[in-house]
């Protein structure tokens, strides 16, 4: 008896990335994606999942942090840690943070979605639009007269 | 000679397969340049996620203008569930007006209008709505009138504590536009507080949570069990209330999830109290007492 629960929560997915890389992960790890738990419960279990938008590199980020958020639930050391890792990334290579984010949106990971986002939200606390396209790496496609069509539209509450 | 040519004919397909290796590299480089998906490019759901959280300060002086796609995304309602005005300085001088009258060029800023700008950017979807708590000029009965046409969805109210008595008054009317209304927050307990309760009970099928400080004679105690009987928060810390009063809203009121009586004067927190509050999951009663401290010794 006690072997049957043994196995049944260590079961292993598999699962390959847009690249081809075949990753094996625990069953509780992968199952907080709702988009794995959707597939699996439309019987893609036995076979192996693929992941046409999520790069590997990519996926190892999403699962390492996945991990994480498990282990820091009730920790607070691990939960600052986790996410002065997550800064760290925005920090030194925020296009990989972005692809990050939308691999979480896509793979539908309510936790890591908000964790992520809230990281955001706190950097760009006070900033103003040049400090954030600088630290981002964002180009400012405004030309000068559609800035001042925006800035015009949001006149009109005080003319 | 035959040595020498297959030679630099082996030195020839070396260098063929180097160029070739440099050009897969290259080719590989630009397919991750391609994947490496850029700020300005990222979906909507993401940065509308980003957005919700940023707070009103960053939501209008900060990402609007970082590119296109930025601003398309910061003018999405989402963005706007929450208000909450009291996270703000809007005195005329604060460093957030004077940002703010810099960056859209200005002139005359009043915390009406701005009011107006916000809650028109919510385009009526507004979930939560928290005032500035010492502004009296901010919250007029027009403003409260605006609030109730535009906001149909609200189900959070934070009113401060100095209001004009006309806008006080007013209360009551507006609060039967707000149908989904759950948690109404108030600093000081209304004049018209009987007309607050029996329009909450009338209107607010959904209402939830009450948090209010004041002086509760038994008859408006009797009105808060009466009228709010499945209401699940109370939160009157720091009231006037007497025994009877507290005991008559335990009788009442028993679906009490929480009850906040913290440093409330007028009672003890006796056997009998504790009793008719042992369904209640978090009952909160420090610093009770009969009296006003400072009149001990009197």
């Amino acid at each position: 008896m006690a072997s049957t629960s043994n196995s049944t929560s260590s079961k292993i997915i598999t699962l390959r990335s847009s690249d081809g890389e075949v990753f094996e992960v625990e069953e509780s790890v992968a199952l907080e994606s709702n988009l794995i738990r959707r597939m699996m419960e439309d019987d893609c279990a036995n076979n192996i999942i693929p992941l046409p938008n999520v790069t590997a590199p990519i996926f190892y980020l999403v699962i390492e942090h996945c991990k994480k958020h498990a282990e820091m639930k009730d920790n607070k050391e691990k939960k600052k840690e986790l996410r002065s890792q997550g800064e760290e990334l925005l920090k030194s290579d925020p296009h990989t943070y972005s692809n990050l984010m939308e691999a979480v949106n896509y793979l539908d990971i309510k936790s890591l979605m908000d964790l992520t986002a809230q990281w955001l939200a706190d950097f760009l606390k006070g900033k103003s639009p040049r400090l954030i396209r600088e630290l981002l790496k964002i180009k400012n496609d405004f030309t000068p007269e559609e800035e001042a069509e925006i800035l015009e539209r949001n006149r009109w509450a005080f003319d | 000679m035959i040595n020498s040519h297959i030679h630099q004919l082996l030195h020839n397909c070396i260098c063929a397969e180097r160029e070739r290796e440099r050009e897969r590299e290259r080719e590989r480089e630009r397919e991750r340049m391609e994947e490496t998906r850029k700020w300005e490019e990222i979906e909507m759901d993401c940065l509308l996620c980003i957005f919700e959280r940023v707070g009103l300060e960053d939501l209008i002086l900060g990402v609007p203008l970082v590119c296109k796609s930025w601003y398309e995304a910061s003018t999405n309602p989402l963005c706007w569930k929450s208000l909450n005005f009291a996270q703000l300085n809007l005195h005329p001088n604060s460093h957030f007006v004077q940002r703010f009258k810099r960056q859209y060029g200005i002139e005359k800023f009043s915390c009406a209008n701005f009011l107006k700008f916000a809650v028109d950017h919510s385009r009526q979807s507004a979930l939560e709505i928290v005032l500035p708590s010492l502004d009296a000029t901010f919250v007029s009965l027009g403003d409260l009138d605006y609030l109730s046409k535009e906001c149909p969805e609200l189900k959070r109210l934070s009113l401060p504590f100095i209001m004009f008595p006309q806008a006080e008054k007013h209360i009551p009317n507006c609060l039967s536009k707000w149908k989904k209304l759950e948690h109404l927050s108030m600093h000081g307990k209304p004049i018209s507080f009987m007309e607050v309760l029996s329009e909450l009970s009338f209107h607010c099928k959904n209402f939830k949570k009450l948090e209010m400080r004041g002086s509760y004679q038994d008859q408006e105690a009797l009105a808060i069990a009466t009228m709010l009987p499945k209401i699940k928060h109370l939160c009157l810390s720091k009231s006037y209330m007497s025994k009877e009063g507290l005991l008559t809203i335990l009788r009442g009121c028993r679906e009490l999830e929480t009850l906040d009586v913290k440093y409330c004067i007028g009672f003890k927190v006796d056997d009998e109290i504790q009793k008719m509050a042992s369904h209640i999951k978090t009952f909160e009663f420090v610093g009770c007492s009969l009296k006003r401290r400072f009149l001990h010794g009197i």
